[in-house]
């Protein structure tokens, strides 16, 4: 796996400058933005050309559209509120999303391989099947997510909180729980050893 | 977030098992000056890359000299013959020494150097423009580098806590193993820090 940077071929935004570069195709960015429903359309069609991997999406608003099967690999989402969204068998291996809204989203099948989700929360969303090999989920929330069949192998998510998650199937190889939280947790069935140092697991179904 | 927006390009290509080290490298998007970081192996596709990007290697930085980060160190220096060897100690007749508070120049690209040692005595952090901290295997994903003793453990996370932590949350972290990180997310939930 060859991980890009999250910031090549920056421009600046024409309102803030140096403070936030401007999204792919605009002169702004999503703050200073005057017409965020055009960005936002302006945005999925660019998504739907293939033309969003590598590009700095950082606080951008994608709730609820439709970005299934979608190319995001590299991007750089940090803070971006895409809640609700459709991420069906997106890919998004080595995005930058730390601290991004991705509650309730739909992203069974999709791809997370490397990808940095520190702090951000994916509480309520499906990611059956996804992969989220050696991703980072340091401090992510995922209360009540679904990860049936998920991989993990080599998964960062220390202090990340899996209170109610279901992983059951998933494979936890190498995965590293270090004081996380999984209450009630559901990994029954799941494959390989992952690291549970002084994990919260009470209540918790499949997990020695 | 407070970007400077000086031109970089950074890849880190992260190996699969055995040695599970990754080899990074940075880029001055101006002057396509390049320097690799560690040399934990150097494949026909980190070339392939360089060559497409345009770049030269003018550097080759190491972080630590654990075996893992300099496995493939004599075939990179022998691809980049011109390029100077940058490390924090003497371990080949030739190597530019760097200390805490040089300053490493790629390009138009600088990086302060930070001793974070503990998981060995050599090891520093290159941090270019306040933007990419490359931290070896002082700071990880949700971890840190393990240490000898619970001695050089307090040395390791003394330096990340008062050095590294003082840079801005946006700052990517690309470590020596496993996963890219930020500032702001080690210093929120790393673990050993909260």
């Amino acid at each position: 796996m060859t991980l890009p940077t999250h910031h090549e071929s920056l421009r600046p935004c024409a309102t803030c400058g140096d403070a936030r570069p401007a999204l792919p195709g605009r002169a702004h960015c999503w703050d200073h933005e005057s017409d965020k429903q055009e960005a936002r359309d302006h945005l999925l069609t660019l998504a739907r050309r293939g033309g969003l991997a590598g590009t700095c999406l950082v606080g951008v608003d994608l709730s609820g559209i439709n970005l299934s099967q979608i190319d995001l690999r590299g991007a750089w989402l940090a803070g971006a509120e895409l809640s609700g969204a459709e991420l069906t068998g997106a890919r998004l291996d080595g995005v930058r999303a730390e601290g991004a809204n991705l509650r309730e989203v739909k992203a069974a099948n999709a791809s997370l391989a490397w990808a940095l989700l520190g702090l951000a929360d994916l509480s309520g969303g499906d990611f059956s099947r996804a992969d989220f090999s050696r991703s980072n989920l340091v401090g992510a929330k995922a209360v009540a997510a679904r990860f049936d069949g998920a991989k993990f192998y080599y998964a960062r998510p220390g202090m990340a909180d899996f209170t109610r998650a279901s992983l059951r199937g998933a494979d936890l190889t190498r995965a590293i729980f270090r004081r996380a939280n999984l209450t009630d947790a559901d990994a029954t069935g799941h494959a390989g050893t992952p690291t549970l140092d002084r994990a919260g697991t009470a209540g918790a179904k499949g997990l020695a | 977030m407070n970007l400077r927006l000086k031109p970089l390009i950074v890849r880190s290509w992260m190996l699969d098992q055995p040695i599970e080290s990754n080899v990074h490298l940075i880029a001055c998007g101006e002057t396509r000056e390049a320097a690799h970081i560690d040399a934990g192996t150097f494949t026909d596709e980190m070339q392939q890359e360089i060559q497409k990007l345009g770049l030269k290697i003018t550097q080759i930085l190491l972080t630590h000299t654990h075996w893992d980060h300099v496995e493939a160190l004599d075939a990179m220096r022998a691809a980049h013959p011109d390029a100077p060897l940058v490390a924090s100690t003497a371990f080949q007749p030739d190597v530019k020494i760097v200390k805490e508070g040089d300053t490493v120049r790629v390009g138009n690209l600088n990086a302060r150097v930070f001793k974070t040692s503990g998981h060995t005595p050599d090891s520093i952090t290159y941090v270019f423009e306040d933007r990419v901290a490359f931290t070896g295997d002082a700071l990880f994903a949700g971890s840190i580098g393990g240490t000898s003793s619970d001695g050089l453990r307090a040395e390791e996370i003394g330096h990340i806590r008062e050095k590294l932590f003082s840079l801005p949350d946006a700052c990517e972290v690309r470590c020596g193993h496993g996963p890219a990180s930020t500032i702001g997310v080690e210093k929120a939930a790393n673990p050993f820090f909260n």
